[in-house]
């Protein structure tokens, strides 16, 4: 594979005893890009970023991110940076000290990340919180601490999972600003089911659909080939919706 | 640019770059363990109180330390002790072990970060040095008196020092065999076929027998039975020559088998750590499937008919069932039975002559405890249903009562049961007479614990919430002092002993068993009725 890819998966399956969650995905994700990985709700999207970013095993296939191979933790972790769907936060500690234990984790002093972090905190309306325990955090103030604890030490590859569901519109609008800042030198794998968002910050999206991906392409082609806005396309492409309550 | 110093940073690999980061994950798992504790009032009462139990425990050992120490000095010291108290410290470490692994981490939150930003190793190194620390001054803080009076008993402070020293990789090594124990429990667990409860019952049945079997070997141990045992050749010989070569700095002597053997016991130390901690990293990276033999729905059986409590108790127990770790507050019941009975388990036959008043005690316990300690608590997601739903939480706390009762009924049957093949038809049925009376006291009481100290705090993993042990001691305590108290007259009664002293026993026990039951009922339905979400 190229040096300039930054995700490559062939066939990525996970069985969960009788159910699988993920059925042969295939990825090859340029760096430099965000990729939207769009999905209805239990389509494998949170099962196969797992695989990427080795918290879990693939029963079978194997998989790629900035070169290493996702089963080699040790040097996976050096590459990528998770923000997942529950943010992975210490409730007792303040939001200044877990974002210097996450820079200490990777061995950085908190003096080289700082100016980085705070500046991720300025852009999502955090710094004035960071004093402040976790646990008097509200569900959008731990989405953005867990954000730019992913981000504070620019990984390769950030992988987002959901990274909007809990923010309202304005703070939603921050984050979008962010994961595109990021793609400018480094690549963004953004899980989610919100169609407005891949609309508006990926470059490409693959759509999962039952654990396999059903299309890819840039948003504006997806719509272009059904012949209406991404929705559409979203809707033709993962079959019809249930029928509306009246 | 931080990503290149990430590299340069991280270039290192192995056991040694591994330290930091696991140093790191300690420091702050302890930190936020240390904060959660003085955050809660609750927790931190409790934690003065049990302090308080054991400085004066410790007190009343402070004479024997104090011959321990001199005889450590002495012509011919009792290194077979020596041993045995080492033997129990990797006892305590295994227990721990697999105790830390059955209730996650606290931190379970938090491995999505942790594995993402480190090396396995550390993460699993940084983890159990954490639960390593914390036990360590656990325990630290139980032996201090002593091991301070050992000191000025052998008049050098030398001596507690090496005991201690020697102590340290031991208890490490427990730790990491307790873990492989309960990660083997738990494959176990997934792997053997068979019902949830039935798989729960062997495999816990398996566990107790080498508890048990431990238990006999330290026993063996301390009283210096070691020769006899099959486990003097593998174990407790090189235990023996570890602690002789320990005590070398303060005058006993220790031949050149022993000190290999004490580099030995180190050396396997060392290698149960590269096995553990490579054996964790396999095994978390394999996530467990849910097992879809588990799916399907149950309704509630006709026959259980409409009553709201007993439709309620059928939901309680099938959850239970599905979930036992929300029993896991009555391991202590476990371990008050062994310590207690602890002669019973070198002679099982004592356990079938007694085994229907085994019975009737514990049954008494797990009626209450089993689902009534912290009746709101363990269900705090359901709270805004719960309390918009209904009126009043009587039939909630009943249907507890009831799902408990049941259980309460099963461990009944086992010891009843065996009672009747063992043709004590009378006991039996004076047992099962009592038996309704000691469950609704029961039922009550825990109630009113659960009422007066519930807890609502819910693991970081957002797994079952315990009752609070300020709760749970006093009760389980109280219910098996009354329920042998109950035995005791029975036996007294059939077995015809002074009517005046049956007429004070009983006259006692029954109004005290009614009082606590109904008052406990009683503040439970009004402190309950009275919950809002501002309770925590
Ligand atoms: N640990 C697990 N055990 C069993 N089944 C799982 C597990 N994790 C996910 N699944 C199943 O895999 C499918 C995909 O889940 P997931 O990857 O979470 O979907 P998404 O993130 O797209 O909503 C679902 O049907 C889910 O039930
Ligand atoms: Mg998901």
């Amino acid at each position: 594979m190229p040096p300039s890819t930054a995700i490559y998966a062939d066939s990525l399956v996970k069985q969960y005893g009788s159910t699988t969650a993920v059925r042969g995905v295939d990825l090859d994700v340029p760096a430099g890009c965000v990729y939207g990985f769009l999905g209805p709700n239990g389509a494998g999207k949170t099962t196969t970023m797992r695989m990427l970013t080795g918290l879990v095993t693939p029963s079978t296939g194997s998989a790629h991110v900035a070169g290493v191979d996702c089963t080699d933790r040790e040097r996976l972790v050096e590459e990528i940076g998770l923000l997942p769907e529950t943010p992975p936060l210490y409730e007792k500690l303040t939001g200044r000290e877990q974002l210097q234990f996450a820079a200490d984790l990777r061995g950085l002093d908190w003096e080289t990340v700082a100016d980085r972090s705070l500046s991720l905190c300025a852009d999502l309306a955090l710094r004035d919180d960071l004093d402040q325990r976790i646990e008097e955090y509200s569900k959008g103030m731990r989405q953005k601490a867990a954000l730019v604890q992913a981000l504070q030490h620019d990984p390769a590859v950030l992988f987002a999972d959901e990274p909007t569901s809990n923010l309202d519109p304005r703070v939603s609008a921050m984050v979008r600003e962010l994961l595109v800042d990021h793609a400018e030198d480094g690549t963004v794998f953004l899980s989610t089911h919100v169609l407005s968002l891949v609309e508006e910050v990926a470059d490409t999206v693959g759509v999962l659909h039952e654990g396999r991906i059903v299309a890819e392409g840039p948003p504006e082609q997806l719509s272009t080939d059904v012949g209406g806005d991404l929705e559409d396309a979203f809707l033709s492409i993962t079959g019809t919706p249930d029928p509306a309550p009246q | 640019m931080i990503r290149d110093r990430l590299a340069r940073l991280t270039g290192s690999r192995g056991w040694i770059s591994a330290s930091h980061p696991a140093a790191v994950i300690a420091r702050t798992e302890i930190r936020t363990g240390v904060r959660a504790v003085l955050d809660n009032t609750r927790q931190l009462a409790a934690f003065g109180l049990m302090a308080l139990f054991v400085v004066q425990m410790q007190i009343t050992t402070v004479w024997q330390a104090l011959d321990v120490g001199e005889s450590l000095v002495a012509s011919d010291p009792p290194i077979e002790a020596v041993a045995g108290a080492f033997a129990g410290l990797l006892a305590v470490g295994i227990y721990s072990g697999i105790h830390q692994l059955s209730t996650g981490s606290d931190s379970a939150g938090v491995r999505p970060l942790l594995l993402t930003s480190v090396a396995p190793r550390s993460v699993v190194l940084g983890q159990t040095l954490a639960e390593y620390l914390k036990l360590l001054g656990l325990l630290g803080g139980l032996v201090a008196l002593p091991l301070l009076a050992i000191g000025a008993g052998a008049a050098t402070p030398l001596v507690p020092l090496v005991l201690v020293v020697g102590a340290l990789p031991l208890l490490w090594g427990g730790l990491l065999v307790g873990h492989l124990a309960g990660l083997t429990i738990q494959t176990a667990y997934r792997r053997v076929p068979g019902a949830r409860i039935v798989r729960g019952l062997v495999i816990g049945g398996l566990t107790l027998g080498a508890v048990i079997w431990w238990l006999q070997v330290v026993e063996a141990q301390r009283i210096g039975d070691a020769a006899s045992n099959l486990l003097s050749i593998t174990s407790i010989g090189p235990l023996q020559a570890y602690a002789r070569t320990l005590l070398v700095p303060v005058g006993v002597s220790a031949t050149p088998v022993d000190a290999v053997l004490a580099l030995g016991v180190l050396l396997a130390v060392l290698a149960t750590t590269a096995i553990v901690v490579r054996v964790e990293i396999a095994h978390d990276a394999r996530e467990r499937p849910e097992r879809s033999a588990s799916a399907g729905s149950r309704s509630v059986p006709i026959a259980i008919g409409s009553r709201p409590s007993l439709r309620l108790g059928w939901r309680y127990l099938v959850l239970g069932i599905r979930n036992p770790s929300r029993f896991s507050h009555l391991m202590f019941l476990l371990i008050m039975l062994v310590s207690v009975g602890g002669s019973a388990l070198t002679n099982p036959s004592l356990l079938i002559q007694y085994a229907p008043e085994v019975g009737v005690v514990l049954a008494t316990a797990v009626a209450g405890g089993a689902y009534c300690l912290n009746p709101l608590g363990d269900d705090r997601d359901q709270h805004s249903l719960v309390l918009t739903a209904s009126p009043t939480l009587r039939p909630l706390l009943r249907a507890r009562g009831v799902a408990g009762m049941v259980l309460a009924s099963v461990v009944l049957a086992l010891g009843l049961g065996v009672g009747l093949l063992d043709g004590r038809f009378l006991d039996v049925a004076g047992f099962l007479a009592l038996a309704p009376v000691l469950f609704l006291a029961s039922v009550g009481t825990a109630l009113g614990f659960g009422a007066a100290v519930p807890s609502y705090e819910p693991n970081e993993d957002g797994g079952t919430i315990q009752p609070s042990s300020m709760a749970t001691m006093p009760f389980l305590l109280g219910a098996l002092v009354l329920g042998s108290v109950a035995v005791v007259l029975v036996l007294a009664t059939i077995g015809g002993s002074s009517a005046r002293l049956l007429a004070v026993g009983w006259g006692i026990l029954l109004p005290t068993l009614a009082a606590s039951g109904v008052l406990g009922y009683r503040y439970a339905v009004k402190r309950f009725d009275g919950l809002t979400l501002d309770a925590y």
